[in-house]
């Protein structure tokens, strides 16, 4: 995991340094003597495999560095800051996409080929076709300016959560109707379905104690991804709702080249998606039991 | 279906209806800002955003009236030398810190030399390079107490310049001299930015900041003319993107907005004609020419480049907020002065610039024209090539993220480019970037000793009317030259709430909040 996690941030940390200008580089031009004292200030004036060095040596300490652009807050306190908004946001959004998304997925396999079905992946290809990009908008404008009901922005309350919450769930569940009811769709053709049929099991109960479990691995296989982006923040839904989150930071610090900043939010992303794989993979060592530990 | 549609429809209209607007509450001031400030730390800042919060934070010797005016601040009044290389300001003993500590001249000598030492690594230091030795201490060729600024007592303050300089006292308005608390900067160190440390001499102190959700200022009870301000507290709001600013506004979050989607400007105006204060910024948009490379080394090819632009068709049918157009790079809003850029020229001219240049039907002259990305953007560049193509220019736009754009500039890796400067009345603040000293901002490279001998004549003057008439002689022989395609002058798109009184307009954007009030 280490090592995963070393490789990320050094491919990283190059990658940042091609992309053309600086953090200083702005629409007010510096003087020369400006530039050479913002550059010392931050080390940047030394050869970059010293800065790449000195970079790595802090991140052992514990020591993201501090934001070029930011400069009263170190990255660790922005991350700091921001991460439990994310997490809060993700973790709601997630939730509710697996849980909603796993529900329309397995009534779809219930009633597939039927009036319910193509209703429902009527609902779902449109759930696919709205990104946060333009489900934000439409939802501020619906039901924050026309009804004046939900707050457009901001943290101040728990009502303030659920648009963006909305917003960023949407593709998701989606995603996971999708995939539970394709997985559903498998698990019915099964000869544990056909017997349980001829047992008279009840069709609801069939559903959802003996096809839903054993379609879940690739459900949750997607969780890990899916949870990983969501709990990241997004910077679509952080910037039009002005939620502080740490989504923004990938983004608008790539384009301020607040190398810091970026790495930091690079290594929490690439942290969580590890974490939650490894997470994952545990899930599935218990309740699949075809896949065994070695 | 259709019975169903209409229950929906007639749920949400009476849902609307019943919607009512937040009411404001009048106990706190929310502004919605451009930006997140990048610090609060007066020497480090660099962009406005930063600016509309220190301004209510700190006082300088120096302030601004709501209407632009320079005002007397700290300094009671003041005395210049008759040549102009001295001042002598007279602070008013009153003057405080917010924790009650008096402010003397020292902290204005602290603050200077802070500025200017290397190791604050100031993005402006060079704002004050008209200070004597304060260019040498920048470089560390010096240290920071051989700089030009002592105090003759507690209550004076003198200041000594390399030159002339009769725009010190708007220059100082900027953050960069305001004075600084070295009471507290030596106990906390880089750390006194922060709330719980925060000392300052303004109308309001930092009471909290969470990053990217909101900075608090509250009213400094210490500051010298505390009785003025009305308003106790004030939470600045960073909208990065300009239609949830607009969005929070018409939800009634917010009583101030510095900038709304410009897509918006004409809805506003009918829709909001109470509360829109759209506002001329002191600046100038301009397109760069690269004077260093072929064919645009030849003045001919800029004037055709210039003439075949109709000013007139960008402001008005492209932006239409109000915009001016402006044919000299000193802004025409800058007061007191007055110059003549080339008139507007035609496309046959253009064309026949072009063919005196060797460029004609069968070999059309290419150009690369960059801008910065974004909407607003595309649209004035893409009218630009299209203006351009009526002269049978052949254009190919490219464009990139700021960051890159401006790197890429002062590298002097482009052709014809979009640049824009702000920030004062003053037209050597504009003229200056043609100057060929002047370093990474004259991104074309443009060198005309006959401009450079009357820009440093003027810059030497310290008779303020011959200065400005000087300044126009240098400005003139340049945009006869085109390094420079001056454009128009920049709208600033506010949105101030009725019931917020004293907010006025001005050609820095700039609204101390000390001036507000209610209007219950």
């Amino acid at each position: 995991m280490l090592t995963t996690i070393w490789i990320v941030v050094t491919i990283t940390f190059f990658l940042l340094r091609v992309a053309p200008g600086g953090p200083f580089d702005s629409e007010r031009a510096v003087s020369a003597a400006v530039e050479e004292n913002l550059l010392a200030a931050y080390d940047l004036d030394d050869p970059l495999i010293h800065q790449y060095g000195s970079y790595i040596w802090g991140l052992v300490q514990g020591d993201l560095g501090p934001s070029y652009k930011q400069k009263d807050f170190s990255v660790a306190e922005l991350l700091f800051h921001g991460l439990p908004i994310s997490l809060l946001i993700g973790g709601i959004a997630l939730t509710i996409a697996v849980t909603v998304g796993l529900f329309l997925g397995a009534t779809m396999a219930r009633y597939r080929n039927q009036k319910v079905d193509a209703a429902l992946e009527g609902f779902v290809t449109c759930g696919l076709a709205l990104p946060p990009l333009v489900a934000a908008p439409l939802l501020v404008f619906l039901f924050s300016l026309i009804l004046r009901w939900l707050p457009a922005g901001g943290l101040e309350s728990p009502l303030h959560l659920i648009l963006p919450v909305i917003s960023l769930c949407i593709p998701y569940i989606a995603a996971f109707a999708r995939l539970s009811r394709s997985s559903c769709l498998e698990a019915l053709n099964q000869p544990f379905a056909t017997t349980a049929q001829a047992k008279g099991v009840s069709n609801w109960r069939l559903l959802w104690h003996h096809v839903v479990p054993s379609a879940l691995v690739p459900v949750l296989s997607f969780v890990g991804p899916a949870a990983a982006t969501l709990l990241a923040g997004s910077m679509v839904v952080e910037v039009f709702f002005s939620i502080p989150g740490i989504g923004h930071y990938f983004v608008q610090g790539a384009l301020d080249r607040d190398y810091t900043l970026v790495l930091g939010a690079v290594l929490v992303y690439t942290t969580s998606i590890l974490v939650l794989n490894f997470l994952i993979d545990l899930v599935f060592l218990r309740i699949d039991p075809r896949i065994q530990l070695h | 279906m259709n019975r169903y549609l209409i229950t929906l429809f007639a749920t949400l209209a009476i849902a609307a209806a019943l919607g009512t607007s937040a009411e404001p509450e009048f106990d706190t001031l929310n502004i919605g800002n451009s930006a997140e400030p990048g610090t609060l730390d007066p020497h480090r800042y660099f962009a406005n955003a930063e600016e509309h919060i220190l301004k209510d934070l700190f006082v300088g010797l120096t302030t601004m009236g709501p209407r632009g005016e320079i005002l007397p601040g700290v300094a009671k009044h003041w005395t210049t030398s008759d040549d102009g290389l001295q001042w002598r300001f007279e602070l008013n003993p009153d003057a405080k810190w917010s924790d009650g500590q008096p402010l003397t001249a020292n902290d204005f000598v602290f603050g200077f030399r802070r500025h200017q030492d290397p190791r604050t690594a100031s993005p402006l230091a060079h704002f004050l390079y008209c200070i004597k030795h304060a260019e040498a201490i920048n470089r560390g060729d010096i240290p920071p107490e051989g700089l030009g600024v002592a105090a003759a007592n507690p209550h004076t303050l003198v200041v000594d310049l390399e030159r002339p300089f009769p725009f010190l006292l708007e220059r100082l308005l900027y953050p960069i001299a305001y004075p600084l608390p070295q009471h507290v900067i030596d106990r906390y160190g880089d750390a006194w930015v922060k709330a719980e440390n925060w000392v300052s001499n303004g109308a309001y102190v930092l009471s909290e900041w969470r990053p990217r959700e909101f900075v608090e200022l509250r009213k400094n009870d210490h500051f010298l003319y505390a009785d003025d301000s009305t308003i106790d507290r004030i939470r600045y709001y960073p909208f990065p993107e300009p239609a949830t600013a607009y969005n929070r506004f018409v939800a009634g979050d917010m009583d101030i907005v510095h900038g709304y989607p410009h897509t918006l400007v004409r809805r506003v105006l009918q829709e909001r004609p109470n509360e829109v204060r759209n506002t001329p910024l002191q600046s100038i948009m301009y397109l760069v020419i690269n004077t260093r490379v072929k064919p645009f080394d030849d003045v001919r090819v800029r004037a055709a480049l210039a003439a075949a632009i109709s000013r007139a068709r960008i402001t008005n049918q492209v932006l239409g907020a109000g915009e001016m157009p402006s044919t000299t790079l000193s802004p025409p809003v800058v007061s007191g002065y007055m110059s003549q850029g080339p008139a507007e020229s035609s496309v046959e001219r253009a064309t026949a610039l072009l063919a005196e240049a060797g460029f004609n039907e069968s070999q059309p002259l290419e150009v690369t024209l960059r801008y910065i990305s974004g909407a607003e953007n595309k649209r004035i560049y893409v009218a630009i090539a299209a203006m351009w193509k009526e002269a049978g220019i052949s254009t190919t736009l490219h464009h990139t993220n700021l960051a890159t754009h401006f790197s890429d500039l002062q590298n002097g890796d482009f052709q014809v480019a979009q640049a824009g400067w702000f920030g004062e009345n003053n037209p050597e603040h504009y003229i200056e970037l043609l100057w060929s000293k002047i370093g990474p901002a004259n991104y074309g490279g443009y060198a005309s000793p006959k401009f450079d001998a009357l820009f440093e004549e003027a810059r030497e003057t310290a008779d303020q009317e011959m200065r400005l008439s000087n300044l126009a002689a240098a400005e003139s022989v340049a945009l006869e030259e085109f390094p420079v395609i001056p454009l128009y002058v920049t709208m600033t798109l506010n949105l101030v709430r009725t019931h917020v009184g004293g907010w006025e307009q001005n050609g820095r954007n700039l609204h101390p909040v000390r001036f507000m009030y209610w209007i219950e």
